[in-house]
């Protein structure tokens, strides 16, 4: 193991090394750093292009300045942005952050999605909803985002704040987009034709029933779940998460993630007054979290009985959820003034930055405005890489579905429940898990198009305008830390392939 | 079986305390729907952040710096629409009493004051000019060892060393120390100086010499900290100028929210309240702010973002009020297409012109033709008589600036006062009015010239420089030219080197000063990379160079275009266009071609 850990470090400075000579060369190559002096009229003119030559040392072949890059950059130091003076670590700093926070949540969202649909999907091979996902999820795979982010930002943002201004129901969009719905849950629930067409039918009128409410009883004005919302959501995922993961027939599983919901409810109540004499901020909302999570396990754990974890399981899921709905419906709390204040003028979704400027918001309303912010750039990027999970996640459920053991666990009378979340779908789902480190490092190499076009700006700006502006070490800083953090991630899914199938080992 | 009923019991109890508490949770808000008078704002799109508030330094040298600067500090005057010099007498006031030795004496006026109510004095200008005229510098540019880290930051210059890292052409020329007498400093240039106007903005382009002095010299009073700036100028003290000059060239240079509160000190009407790296700046009114510009928005946010479709749908969706996206008939059309705001298109500083080369041993050099250079001269014009300068006009530019127009002066911009004058007389626009491919044809036959080959060299990749070279090509092979295409991407590298027979590419003009042009067409200039020279040009240029009279400067000017119209030097086609659309709340916006662009005159702006 340690040998094999020993070689893989030393091959992958060697392959840094060779790359930033590689890059280095190639990207000298093709900056021209007195571009913008070459069309200047400046008096000083000769002045100027001597100092950038003495400041660059662009009268040195390239390899001299190679090697004095490469002597700052191993004593830690790497260099600066000659441009605007700045280190690249500063820059860096902005950057890293940026992009995480710009990129992780589209990339866990892409996820979920990607595997729910995908194993969905798988299930109902070659029905018309499987046919569906297909295409659609080709479409999305190949749309260019630039195009993607315009659209969005006409219809989702401009598009949506008019209609805010003045909600009004379109009677034959509605229609469309509920039928959608309608058969979006009857293919994904199948059955019989008969049950299909209960389910379409009832799909499309909730669908078209929830939207109607939503635009005619004022909700948009002061919109928020309440009491009976976050309690309707929190009882109604006891239940089928029971369902999908223990089954209704386990009574005690059944019951730890009702008195979860029942709790968190009571909780959800205590909260509303606990921030509205203490101000809330990151560090509590953590441990509030921290604490639903470890009340959760103690529930199961009291329920318990023979099956202890799949209780606590459970009823962990359960108080996720009441606590994400608890917060979404006190950043909902400040939406009317928010709505109103001067500097969003009644236009809350924002087509470009990270923040609106100079509002002076509370830490619900910050984050209201940091998601108001995230709300386009996080559907383009969904948009566009969920649908490569989908396609994955489907091939590798259908590849294990067909395998004999499924059949042996079928034939001796397994629930079909059981046959898929027990055994079908964890081992449906270990190839991903060579695919999730190597995106979630990409996460920190950023998302160019998408950061310039919605002004945020991370990792893939950086590296984008420190082309353009003739930096070169920027770039070089680019190149590395996405270099390193690749291999770093591949050694990291082989190992995490290795604990996962004991049929793999690492060796030397 | 008891902790089942133990947690029912808890279960319930909960519940039930819920149902029986009447009274319900606390809802926040309510606060704030009554409102006092909202502080009004603006919000403008810029396509580069801010990243240096000293925007005389050599690397600080750019647009992005200039607004911000513009917005945060007065000065001794500004250009208007016409691009006349106007005089900002709040700030002080300026003479020009002698002409030989030339003399200009400034005062300061009493309104002139820093944003932390500290006045503004001579220390102050003298730190501009010191730092600026690199007469105090100990150690040169090209040093490299001796300034600059590894990396490529300035190093702090050792004890003793001076190194202010600018160079100001005309201040250079301020041998004698200036003196000082009060608010009123007077200086004398060591030969007359035409552009001596222009360059009365170096003189207010500063850092606050007071804190610099408290940042280099550790003086804490205001007073006794400038004037210990003032004085090692005066005395050229070096162990204190190479404080001075460390914290001149580094301290200013901030890419988010300083926390020196001191680094935001300005003397104009707005100061910056608050910078988000990479995301916005603020600029408030400024209370201690006494002068003329006294603006009517409470503050300005510029906010960051290059992508030109991003800034019009920014400006559909109310996020900003004023953007000026790189011009494009698309961004146009789009902008066009938005209710409630106002689309502005007019000139830029930048522009296209065409230049054959003399010095190659290609079809426009004398020596192809044994030395006649008449022959050279026949063979250029009918070149130039070629290309279809109002095609290119119509067909490339106004769709974007409907009221462009073939532009016609090497040297004046279209905008400025006496544009009409210089083009009128230098006779391009009535030689090169249309294209005229017979007379072309006959000029070629008397020269002896059979089908040149003339190669161009133009950024290939550009799209409108494409359309050109197209429109120029066709043209040009209808008088008998064999035009090949020398278009590269490294086209920069390649001006001067020979390789190509005509090239066109922008110049862009920074100021209106008349010296500016002077490399572009003096023998073996840094800029004629045409190999153009002619004696009689030369000697105007030196002559120019020292006229400060306006009206002969035109004159002079005239005399040096008609010169090279005669020789057939080239021909200018056109402006780059811009594109200004705003919000119709928004009042005031009239953008000039150079820099501030669309700031010029935040004072005046009002939104509704």
């Amino acid at each position: 193991m340690l040998r094999f850990l020993l070689r893989r470090f030393f091959l992958a400075l060697g392959t840094l090394l060779v790359l930033s000579v590689l890059v280095y060369f190639m990207v000298d190559l093709a900056l021209d750093p007195l571009a913008d002096l070459r069309q200047s009229t400046s008096p000083n003119k000769a002045d100027l292009v001597a100092r950038r030559v003495a400041l660059l040392k662009l009268d040195e072949p390239w390899w001299v300045r190679y090697f004095d890059w490469l002597g700052g950059f191993v004593r830690g130091d790497l260099g600066m942005a000659w441009r605007t003076q700045q280190t690249v670590a500063s820059q860096l700093q902005g950057a890293v952050t940026t992009s995480i926070s710009l990129v992780l949540s589209a990339t866990v969202l892409a996820l979920m999605l990607g595997i729910m649909i995908g194993i969905v999907s798988a299930l109902r091979q070659y029905t018309g909803f499987d046919y569906s996902i297909t295409l659609v999820s080709f479409v999305l795979y190949s749309l260019p985002v630039f195009w993607v982010a315009v659209l969005l930002k006409q219809f989702m943002a401009i598009g949506m704040n008019d209609f805010l201004d003045n909600p009004t129901l379109n009677v034959p969009v509605t229609t469309v987009i509920s039928a959608v719905f309608g058969l979006f849950w009857a293919g994904a629930l199948g059955g019989s034709p008969r049950r299909k067409i209960l389910v379409f039918a009832a799909a499309t009128l909730i669908t078209g029933g929830t939207w109607a409410f939503i635009v005619f009883s004022g909700w948009l004005d002061a919109p928020r779940l309440g009491f009976f919302g976050v309690g309707i959501i929190g009882f109604a995922f006891a239940v089928i998460i029971t369902m999908a993961f223990a089954g209704l027939n386990n009574k005690r599983a059944l019951y730890s993630a009702l008195t979860t919901a029942a709790v968190g409810l009571g909780v959800y109540y205590g909260l509303q007054w606990l921030w509205f004499y203490v101000p809330a901020d990151f560090w509590q909302i953590v441990l509030l979290l921290v604490s639903a999570i470890a009340v959760a396990m103690l529930i199961g754990w009291l329920w318990g009985g023979p099956d202890r974890g799949v209780s606590m399981r459970g009823a962990v899921i359960v108080a996720l959820i009441i606590a994400v709905m608890t917060f979404v419906d006190r950043v909902l709390q400040v939406y009317p003034e928010y709505y109103n204040s001067s500097m969003i003028r009644g236009r809350p979704i924002a087509t470009i930055g990270a923040q609106t400027p100079n509002l002076n918001a509370d830490f619900w309303m910050a984050n209201l405005d940091r998601f108001t912010h995230l709300l386009l750039p996080t559907v383009a990027l969904v948009l566009i890489s969920f649908a490569g999970y989908t396609r994955y996640q489907r091939g590798s459920m259908l590849e294990v579905l067909s395998q004999e053991y499924i059949r042996t666990a079928r034939a001796k009378g397994l629930s079909e429940r059981v046959v898929i979340v027990r055994h079908a779908l964890r081992n449906a789902l270990m190839p991903l898990a060579s695919i999730i480190p190597v995106d979630l490092v990409a996460v920190i190499g950023g998302a160019v198009i998408t950061e310039t076009i919605f002004g945020w700006s991370g990792m893939g700006k950086l590296f984008i305008d420190s082309m353009q502006n003739s930096e070169i070490d920027p770039v070089m800083a680019y190149v590395m830390i996405t270099g390193a953090l690749a291999m770093t991630a591949n050694l990291l899914a082989d190992l995490l392939y290795a604990v996962l199938d004991p049929r793999i080992r690492v060796n030397a | 079986m008891a902790t089942k009923k133990l947690l029912a019991a808890a279960t319930g109890l909960i519940v039930g305390a819920l149902a029986f508490t009447a009274c319900t949770p606390p809802t926040p808000n309510a606060s704030s729907t009554a409102s006092t008078a909202q502080p009004t704002s603006v919000s403008v799109m810029w396509n580069q952040p801010m990243y240096s508030m000293n925007n005389v330094t050599t690397f600080g040298n750019a647009t992005a710096n200039a607004n911000i600067v513009y917005l945060t500090n007065d000065n001794w005057m500004y250009y208007d629409k016409g691009l006349n010099m106007v005089p900002n007498k709040s700030y002080g006031t300026y003479e020009k009493t002698s002409d030989s030795p030339l003399t200009v004496k400034m005062t300061l006026a009493d309104t002139a004051t820093w944003s932390d109510g500290v006045p503004v004095t001579a220390a102050d200008v003298i730190l501009a000019y010191g730092a600026q005229s690199g007469l105090f510098n100990t150690v040169t540019g090209d040093d490299a060892d001796g300034l600059y880290n590894e990396d490529g930051t300035i190093k702090d210059v050792g004890a003793g060393k001076v190194y202010f890292d600018s160079s100001s052409a005309g201040l250079a020329l301020i041998k004698d120390f200036p003196i000082v007498d009060g608010k009123t400093v007077t200086v004398t240039y060591s030969k007359p100086f035409a552009d001596w106007e222009q360059y009365m903005t170096a003189f207010g382009a500063g850092l606050p010499a007071h804190i610099v002095g408290k940042r280099a010299l550790g003086e804490a009073d205001p007073t006794k900290a400038a004037e210990a700036v003032l004085n090692a100028f005066k005395t050229k003290d070096a162990a204190a100028l190479s404080k001075i000059s460390n914290v001149w060239n580094q301290d200013w240079n901030f890419t988010k929210m300083p926390d020196d509160k001191d680094l935001v000190v300005g003397s104009g009407p707005y100061t910056i309240s608050d910078y988000k790296e990479n995301q916005y700046l603020t600029v408030t009114k400024n209370a201690n702010y006494k002068g003329e510009h006294t603006a009517s928005i409470d503050s300005i946010t510029v906010r960051y973002n290059e992508d030109p479709m991003a800034a019009v749908q920014a400006l559909q969706n109310g996020e900003v009020q004023l953007i000026s996206p790189q011009a494009t008939a698309d961004i146009l059309t789009a902008a066009k297409a938005i209710n409630n705001v106002e689309v502005y298109t007019g000139d830029e500083a930048t522009y296209e012109h065409v230049d054959p080369t003399f010095n190659n041993g290609g079809p426009f050099d004398p020596k192809t033709y044994g030395g006649d250079a008449e022959k050279a001269k026949k063979v250029r014009q009918a070149f130039l008589l070629t290309i279809p300068r109002q095609t290119i006009v119509d067909n490339i530019i106004k769709p974007i600036n409907p009221n462009a127009a073939v532009r016609n002066s090497f040297i004046v911009i279209p905008s400025a006062s006496n544009y009409a004058t210089v083009s009128e007389a230098n006779g391009m626009g009535t030689t090169y009015a249309n294209v005229d491919i017979e007379k072309a044809k006959s000029l070629l036959a008397e020269a002896g010239a059979k089908s040149p080959k003339v190669r161009i060299l133009y950024a290939k990749s550009n799209v409108r420089r494409q359309q050109e070279f197209r429109l120029m090509k066709e043209s040009a092979e209808k008088a008998g030219f064999q035009v090949i295409d020398n278009g590269s991407d490294d086209w920069g590298a390649k001006l001067g080197d020979k390789s190509y027979d005509v090239s066109f590419f922008g110049w862009q003009s920074t100021g209106t000063g008349v010296t500016e042009s002077d490399a572009n067409y003096r023998t073996k200039g840094l800029n004629n990379f045409s190999g153009y020279s002619n004696k009689d040009v030369d000697a105007l240029f030196d002559e120019l160079q020292t006229t400060v009279d306006p009206a002969k400067q035109t004159e002079i000017v005239s005399k040096i275009e008609k010169i090279m119209v005669d020789d057939a030097f080239g021909v200018t086609i056109f402006q780059f266009p811009g594109v200004t659309a705003y919000s119709k709340a928004l009042s005031g916006i009239d953008p000039v071609s150079i820099s501030p662009t669309i700031f010029w005159n935040f004072w005046q702006w009002k939104i509704s």
